[in-house]
């Protein structure tokens, strides 16, 4: 019946509210399903992201009209983790082990390149493919990390690693596929033209220290009025205000990066950065209770549309080369991160677990194929099969890896049976009871 | 201005600057002591198509649905006024207040449309009956924002967010039975289930509303995390907004009584405060919007019978409701102001007057739907400030509460919910509802 229902729906053209009524479907099997995961030890991100495919490829409840329309939400939950990423990266704690963090990132990100390129070398694919294959496998996506690390109020010094090295990763992955898809490109066509070198580096530089730029200048703009202007309001409307700031702050930071072709992640992450840095501690409590206040539902609604477009046949087209690249990409990640602490002299502890926990991939990856794709032609479809067959696998299992390692650090404290909400430093109250509160008040 | 950038860059550059332009406004009104709605919709008339024209009108067409969900999330938050006992103190004398305040409104616009205008031809009643139950409309949104802003409790409140929320089911009852007479006496028949239907899906969406009120109760047990809770009904709230979008009908009788329905069943206030954290934002989209839809160009074509609605209008909601609450013997101060407060007109109004436009001849359709989207616009403007004044006479304000500042944030003891109070504070705390709201700022 419900069927014949949404097949009357469909024909008729109430396309946004059958959109919203679609979303409201996707969130509660998210929400009911990311609570089962949660009782066999999975995180919620995994549930979420199951639920939506569930909803979208399995039951096709969710077609792909529906999730191109809801698009503008995925674009702005990512902007929101990045600005939480800039927020969470206040430079004096960073100040001794910055050297350690550039280097990890780097060496991780290198690493991964070289043993995906490899890797597929010796499967006989070509240079281009490898190249540009072995690129994307380097980005990361910090938004399941996040999810995970706020959900379980994870902290210790994994944690303290994850998060820059996440967000840095960006900026490098930027450099290193920029410069790969401009050599692909040359190899593919191959009609003599001499590789300009110098205009190579400099595009991705560009893209890199633009993003930077407009995030600083952003930023000291934001950080500006916060300081003078808004810690002056009565309560009510500061927070409202801050809110209202932070909204504004990412969506022009998203436009801006669609606009001038910058990164939807940077740019966002350094405005966080720098407002960070020049708020005081309670602004900067205010200002992520807030913004944390707000978000949950956009986050829900992220992943589980992010679900929803993952597509199972793509795994069977993948093939070998496939198979080749994820088992690559994951031996490079952890290998990389591994020497990358050695190097940088980090903990055995996080030496051991990094890796592991960079798995996840997602939209910066899906952002890199669609342009490999719109550039390279034939070579370009292939290559996105192969990525998006990675990403279905990362995405639904890097998570689950992610929370593991962050257990066996201790920065995830296992929970007791019977007490789901850990009390926490931010959240003293047990909400077990707050119900039960207000009845005897009211 | 932005019309050159892709559909998806419109739409966030759209929003970008209606928060910013809003809070900036906000800043203004301030100064000058008129509710932030009046900011919102002067901020939305300023960049909207119809004086900076910044924000392109295919970009407004396209966000009608954020009223829908704004409406949805208003009406959610104001069914935590209704409580049981609530509702049994002031129930009979509600429904005879709101009667009277309807009935005199379409009374009296009825009458002085046809007698002192004469705009009805050939004795022929169909237009000033179909304006004169138009008139009978309110819009309780801003009305709703302004008591919010404010803090405002107590009895008035208590009456007018009842008689407002009364209003739309009599509004709606009265313009069936206008339009069945008018279309009666027009040539034009309009089929008697466009009438009938409307309401029958109203009837459904509240009883799915008081449904879900209890569904929402069983799934925000004790064990869900606050975020859990806020996805919750944030994502139910969506869900009936577009369900009841794809019906064509108003969310706002629906939510109502689911929010009505939850408070009544779970006592938990603290849902709807975590709602207050994540509305404010919808709600400025929501009221720019509507400003930018108003249509100034309307205010000049209106003429002399636009001003007649207007004013008569004010005239018959105030009378009737004066009326009504001397008969009821309410409070004084219900007598006085309850009027006042009644004033703000849009969204159903605009929607009736369409609907209206259809069963008249063309030039007179014309006519009544200028009329109403001019006063719409005086309404909407002068609106709020009536009903801030209504409020502050009322002394239900917490005059004190925009006076806290961060420094009283102090630490409450969190696990007692909040209940003990530091001693030595001048905290203008008067009821758990603001415990609570301590409560919140402090973990």
């Amino acid at each position: 019946m419900i069927f014949t229902f949404l097949n009357i729906l469909e024909g008729l053209e109430f396309d946004i509210y059958y959109e919203l009524m679609m979303l409201c479907v996707l969130v509660l099997l998210g929400i009911i399903l990311g609570k089962l995961a949660e009782k066999i030890n999975i995180p919620a991100v995994t549930g979420y992201i199951v639920a939506g495919i569930l909803v979208g490829p399995v039951f096709h409840l969710v077609t792909e009209e529906i999730t191109d329309g809801l698009k503008i939400i995925s674009n702005i939950a990512i902007g929101f983790i990045a600005y939480s990423i800039g927020m969470e990266l206040w430079i004096p704690k960073y100040k001794n082990s910055a050297k350690e963090i550039l280097i990890v990132t780097f060496v991780q990100a290198i690493m991964t390149t070289l043993v995906v390129f490899l890797a597929l070398v010796i499967f006989k694919q070509s240079l281009a493919v490898a190249l540009l294959l072995s690129s994307i496998a380097c980005a990361t996506a910090p938004a399941p990390l996040m999810m995970i690390i706020k959900r379980y109020n994870a902290s210790g010094k994994l944690t303290d690693t994850i998060l820059p090295v996440v967000g840095l990763d960006d900026g490098v992955g930027i450099i290193i596929f920029g410069v790969s898809l401009a050599v692909a490109k040359a190899l593919i066509n191959n009609n003599g033209e001499a590789i300009n070198i110098g205009k190579i580096i400099l595009t991705p530089l560009k893209e890199l220290g633009l993003s930077i730029a407009l995030g600083i200048v952003v930023g000291l703009l934001v950080g500006f009025v916060s300081n003078k202007i808004i810690k002056n309001f009565a309560k009510h409307d500061k927070n409202d205000t801050y809110l209202s700031l932070a909204i504004v702050c990412v969506f022009l930071s998203v436009t801006a990066a669609h606009y001038f072709n910058l990164s939807p992640i940077l740019v966002p992450m350094v405005i966080g950065m720098t407002v960070t840095n020049m708020i005081d501690k309670e602004t900067f409590k205010t200002q992520t209770k807030v913004i944390d206040k707000f978000t949950p539902p956009l986050m829900i609604a992220f992943f589980t549309l992010a679900g929803a477009e993952l597509d199972f046949k793509i795994l069977l087209n993948a093939g070998l080369i496939g198979i080749v690249y994820i088992l690559a990409r994951i031996i490079g990640k952890y290998c990389g991160a591994y020497l990358g602490c050695l190097l940088g002299g980090s903990d055995k502890i996080v030496r051991n677990n990094l890796g592991i926990t960079l798995l996840p991939q997602g939209g910066v990856a899906i952002g890199m194929v669609i342009t490999v794709a719109n550039e390279c032609g034939e070579t370009g479809k292939m290559i996105q099969t192969i990525v998006l067959a990675g990403i279905f696998i990362y995405e639904l299992f890097g998570p689950v890896f992610a929370k593991m390692a962050l257990e066996r650090t201790g920065d995830i404290v296992r929970q007791k049976k019977g007490d789901k909400n850990p009390p926490t430093p931010d959240e003293p109250i047990p909400p077990l009871n707050q119900p039960e509160d207000n009845k005897n008040v009211a | 201005m932005l019309t050159k950038f892709s559909l998806e860059t419109q739409i966030l550059l759209s929003l970008a600057i209606i928060l910013a332009v809003s809070f900036l406004i906000t800043r203004i009104t301030k100064l000058l002591k008129l509710p932030n709605v009046t900011a919102y919709i002067i901020a939305g008339v300023l960049i909207g198509p119809a004086v900076l024209k910044i924000v392109p009108s295919n970009i407004v067409d396209n966000m009608g649905f954020i009223s829908d969900i704004a409406l949805a999330f208003i009406a959610f938050g104001v069914g935590k006024f209704f409580k049981r006992d609530v509702l049994k103190k002031t129930g009979v004398k509600v429904i005879v207040i709101t009667i009277f305040e309807a009935v005199m409104a379409f009374i009296l616009v009825t009458l002085s449309m046809h007698y002192i205008f004469k705009v009805d031809k050939n004795n022929n009643w169909s237009f000033s009956l179909l304006i004169g139950a138009i008139a009978t409309a309110t819009a309780p949104a801003s009305t709703m924002m302004t008591i919010k802003q404010y803090h405002a409790r107590g009895h008035f409140v208590d009456t007018l967010l009842q008689v407002v929320a009364l209003d739309d089911v009599v509004c709606l009852f009265i313009f069936s039975v206008a339009s069945i007479f008018a279309s009666d006496a027009a040539d034009k028949k309009i089929e008697a289930i466009q009438i009938i239907l409307p309401i029958v899906y109203n009837l459904a969406v509240i009883v799915l509303g008081f449904v879900l009120g209890f569904v929402l109760n069983k799934l925000l047990g004790p064990s869900r995390s606050k975020d859990n809770r806020l996805i919750i009904i944030v994502a139910m709230l969506l869900g009936l907004s577009g369900l009841c979008g794809i019906l064509e009908i108003s969310p706002l009788l629906g939510c109502m009584v689911f929010g009505a329905t939850y408070i009544n069943v779970s006592y938990d206030k603290e849902l709807y405060h975590q709602l207050d954290n994540f509305t404010p934002p919808i709600m400025t989209l929501f009221f720019c919007l509507s400003g930018m839809k108003l249509d100034l160009s309307s205010l000049k074509t209106a003429g002399l019978i636009g001003i007649g609605y207007f004013i008569i209008r004010i005239i018959g909601k105030y009378l009737g409701a004066w009326l009504g609450s001397l008969t009821v013997k309410e409070s004084k101060d219900v007598q006085k102001y309850l009027g006042l407060a009644l004033i703000p007109q849009a969204g159903v109004s605009i929607g009736l007057a369409f609907l209206s436009e259809r069963l008249l001849p063309p030039e007179l359709g014309a006519t009544l739907v200028t009329i109403i989207l001019s006063s719409s616009v005086l309404y909407e403007l002068i609106g709020p400030a009536c009903a801030k004044f209504a409020i502050f006479r009322t002394s239900n304000i917490d005059k004190n509460y925009n006076l806290l500042k961060p420094n009283l944030e102090t630490n409450v003891n969190l696990a007692d919910g909040g209940q003990n109070i530091p001693n030595g504070e001048a905290t203008p705390i008067s009821n758990d509802e603001e415990k609570n709201e301590t409560n919140n700022n402090t973990n």
